[in-house]
């Protein structure tokens, strides 16, 4: 019993420990987001008056400062994808049980985001006119759909997999707590009616499983679509599998009072 | 006794050297005693009148005293030790319930998600 009880101390301090630094590489990432964003507008801003200055005097010296606060915008709009993709990474990395081959997809396709990203803002650095920096921010543009596309792609198979990993987590709770009143509830009244208990639980996971299921077969593992118009609808219909999940954490945890593992 | 009055008439000075020089006439006298005696029984009024004032005041301090007198209070007694609950280490149930809770809030779908970067996607120079 006290090796039992260790080793599934070890394991749950484990698990704490590689979600704590997760969460930590996540926030960290959020961070960064957060600041690039920042420095984005002001520099957007900069770009707008120095567009407007050019467009009343096309002189030299308002050309050369367009393109120089042009070139400094687009580079920020680079980096703050960059720092964004970034984000998405250690929320994939984060999340347990997702399809295998999504997210090997999903990971390669961020990571080829980000490679491509450092290239373009290398490029832009270089370029000294104001064609040469529309060109090189065509490319990006172009890419607009796309990376939405991905991203929202990306949420969605986290947020399935984060109530997947509820679901198998309180489904693997459910019988050892059905053992433990089994073993440790003396009072019989007590232990038929916490028994009675575990039997309802059970049926509303079936129930949660089901319908979870069902969304999942509606929205994952499909070809590509849109994913933007999808996370939304999923996560509506979503939310009464969660609502299921929540209501059998609070049961099982009523019918754990009297028990211990 | 004829002598005697022949010569007392003619002895001018007598009168004269017994009339005491500049003594005040018995009006004065009287005026001036009458005058220290009023003094003496005003300073004998004013010394008692000076007693009962004192008198009045020692009395009045006493009974304020009293009013005031508080007697020292006895220093409150030590609050009695309450037992301080000892803090428990959570059971290995409660971390497991504690694990699955974490688990579950974060299922949340309606959870707010990093959505991609409002930023200028169509910029045209």
């Amino acid at each position: 019993m006290r090796l039992r009880i260790f080793i599934l101390v070890v394991v749950v301090t484990a698990i704490f420990s590689t979600k704590t630094q997760a969460s930590e590489l996540y926030d960290q990432a959020v961070s960064d987001y957060d600041f690039q964003i920042n420095e984005y507008r002001k520099a957007y801003a900069d770009y707008v008056v120095k567009k407007e200055q050019f467009i009343a005097v096309d002189s030299f010296a308002n050309q050369e400062e367009l393109v120089v606060s042009a070139r400094n915008m687009l580079l920020l709009r680079g980096k703050v994808y960059e720092v964004y993709w970034q984000a998405l990474r250690t929320l994939l990395f984060e999340a347990e049980g997702i399809d295998t081959v999504i997210r090997q997809e999903l990971e390669t396709t961020v990571s080829n985001n980000q490679a491509q990203l450092v290239d373009h803002q290398t490029l832009l650095s270089s370029k000294t006119t104001i064609e040469e920096l529309m060109s090189e921010a065509t490319w990006l543009n172009n890419l607009s759909k796309s990376y939405v596309n991905t991203a929202y792609e990306l949420i969605l198979n986290v947020k399935v997999a984060r109530l997947h990993r509820s679901l198998l987590e309180l489904e693997g709770y459910v019988p050892k707590l059905e053992e433990n009143i089994n073993q440790q509830i003396r009072d019989p009244q007590l232990k038929e009616s916490k028994l009675r208990g575990v039997g309802e639980v059970a049926n509303i996971l079936t129930s949660a499983r089901v319908d979870f299921q069902s969304v999942v077969d509606k929205y994952v593992l499909k070809e590509k679509r849109n994913y933007e118009a999808a996370h939304d609808d999923m996560a509506k219909e979503l939310k009464p599998v969660f609502n299921k999940v929540r209501q059998v954490y609070q049961l099982v945890s009523e019918l754990s009072l009297g028990t211990e593992l | 006794m004829r002598k005697d009055s022949l010569i007392e008439p003619d002895d001018q000075s007598i009168f004269g050297e017994s009339q005491p020089i500049f003594q005040a006439p018995p009006e004065e006298i009287a005026r001036q005693e009458y005058i220290k005696e009023n003094q003496i029984i005003l300073r004998k009024k004013r010394s008692k009148m000076l007693i009962l004032f004192l008198g009045i005041v020692l009395v009045v301090s006493g009974i304020l005293a009293l009013i005031m007198y508080q007697p020292p209070q006895q220093p409150p007694p030590p609050p009695a030790p309450t037992p301080t609950p000892i803090p428990q280490n959570p059971t290995a149930l409660q971390q497991e319930l504690d694990r699955l809770e974490t688990i579950v809030n974060e299922a949340d779908p309606n959870q707010k998600p990093l959505i991609p970067p409002p930023v200028d996607m169509d910029v045209s120079l």
